[in-house]
């Protein structure tokens, strides 16, 4: 009881001052921490708000996503291509061959690539892009070419050279698949750098980046077979 | 019973497909893709049964519009070692052989069976009346250097070809009278690899080249 008496009596004491003294301080600075926390949290609102939205509009607005001309979308088109082709030389390669080491090598390739060419078409498919194009390749690297002519991406072999390897079986088949895949790697690893270091999208130069140190240590790798299997007689 | 081998069960009425013979490992594969295909059509082909009977779908489907596409429901995709008879001309699907054909240019006619397995791969085939101008092969070509696009003479005696160049994917086919035309660009792009194919993805190359 006391207790409460002596608070009502310093109440009505700081209300008295409060008069005296003019315009009281602690209401307007009440009513400033209201409005400061009020527009605190609208603020905190709104910018959730147009977060949210961001992130939704780079989920679902297709004008965020790599365009048609973007690197991203030309190295995802392309690469697959390329990639089809080093499966469809190992896949041959397997066909024609009993080392086991060769054709460990070519199921590796096969299967990775295979892999990475899922990846590839699955981003075409988040992008809205058409996983194929009836333009030459290699214009995302800035390739220009005359309106019909041939373009070969870099490494890719020709018709006759996939058709001598379907030809060949056992060593020759073995010295052909490690020329021919040497070479495509070599292209591969051209094409994948440029997509490193200049695709939009962390995910394209993440994996264009693994692409370029496996293929690196890969044609390392087949190198040393062929020189170790295939030296040219001394002489 | 008497059967050693177990082929009683291959003997057909049908004129079976004139195609080379394989080897041990390709037809062990291609018994556990059709096995596969079993299972996969006994877990999950209830949803295509309700949708639309087989045999009507494919009696809406005689006429062909040049230069438009036309779509079509494909009822049926099983392998077979048969000659097939397919309601369009040329086929955008169906049952078709084990063995697929292989994407690029040919000017022999490839047989239909193993073209309409390409298709269900993703890939476009482009079939052409043989004695067109040296121009217009030369525009096919072209198109058949493409990523998942092979392009042949169709044969008269699969049917008459109702244009001269005939676009064909999937449920899908666009008829025209002579290249080049945006709308073969747009259907290349637009059906080649596209999701509406069984299997886009699946390989163009490792199959057959056989001609004709």
């Amino acid at each position: 009881m006391d207790l409460d008496l002596d608070e009502d009596a310093d109440l009505g004491q700081d209300v008295d001052l409060d008069l005296d003294d003019g315009p009281p301080d602690r209401s307007p600075l009440r009513f400033a921490g209201c409005l400061g926390v009020g527009t605190g949290v609208a603020l905190v609102v709104v910018l959730a708000a147009l977060l949210a939205g961001v992130l939704i509009g780079r989920t679902f607005d297709r004008s965020s996503a790599p365009g048609e001309d973007s690197v991203d979308v030309g190295f995802a088109r392309d690469m697959s291509a390329h990639h089809a082709q080093a499966v469809e030389i190992a896949e041959l390669l397997r066909d024609r061959s009993d080392d086991e080491d060769l054709r460990r090598i070519a199921a590796d390739i096969a299967l990775t690539q295979q892999a990475q060419i899922g990846q590839m078409r699955g981003w075409l498919d988040i992008w809205d892009r058409p996983p194929t194009s009836v333009e030459p390749p290699m214009g995302w690297m800035g390739h220009e070419h005359e309106p019909g002519t041939v373009v070969r991406m870099p490494g890719m072999a020709s018709d006759d050279e996939i058709a001598a390897l379907t030809a060949t079986r056992g060593r020759e088949a073995e010295r052909l698949f490690l020329e021919l895949m040497i070479r495509h790697h070599q292209g591969g690893v051209e094409m994948a750098s440029y997509a490193a270091d200049h695709a939009s999208e962390r995910i394209v130069r993440t994996l264009a980046g693994g692409m370029v140190e496996a293929q690196t240590a890969e044609i390392s790798q087949l190198q040393d077979l062929l020189d170790t299997r295939f030296a040219e007689p001394a002489g | 019973m008497g059967d050693p081998d177990g082929r009683a069960a291959k003997i057909s009425p049908v004129t079976p497909l004139p195609l080379p013979r394989r080897s041990l490992a390709t037809r062990a594969g291609a018994l556990a893709l059709v096995l596969a295909c079993a299972l996969a059509a006994a877990a999950c082909g209830g949803d295509d049964d309700e949708t639309t009977d087989p045999a009507s779908a494919f009696e809406t489907t005689t006429s062909i519009v040049i230069g438009q596409v036309q779509t079509f429901d494909v009822p049926s995709r099983n392998h077979s070692d048969e000659v097939q008879s397919y309601p369009q001309t040329p086929p955008v699907g169906g049952d078709h052989a084990p063995v697929w054909q292989n994407c690029g240019f040919y000017d022999k006619p490839i047989f239909k069976e193993t073209g309409v397995h390409a298709l269900e791969h993703g890939a476009v085939w482009i079939t052409y009346r043989a004695d067109l101008p040296a121009d217009q092969i030369g525009l096919i070509q072209t198109y058949a250097q493409q990523p998942y696009t092979l392009a042949s003479p169709w044969d008269p005696a699969d049917g008459e070809l109702p244009a001269p160049v005939v676009f064909s994917a999937w449920g899908a086919q666009l008829a025209l009278e002579a290249l080049p035309d945006p709308k073969a660009d747009e259907f290349l792009t637009t059906y080649r690899q596209s999701a509406a194919a069984p299997e886009p993805g699946a390989p163009c190359t490792g199959g057959v080249d056989v001609t004709k």
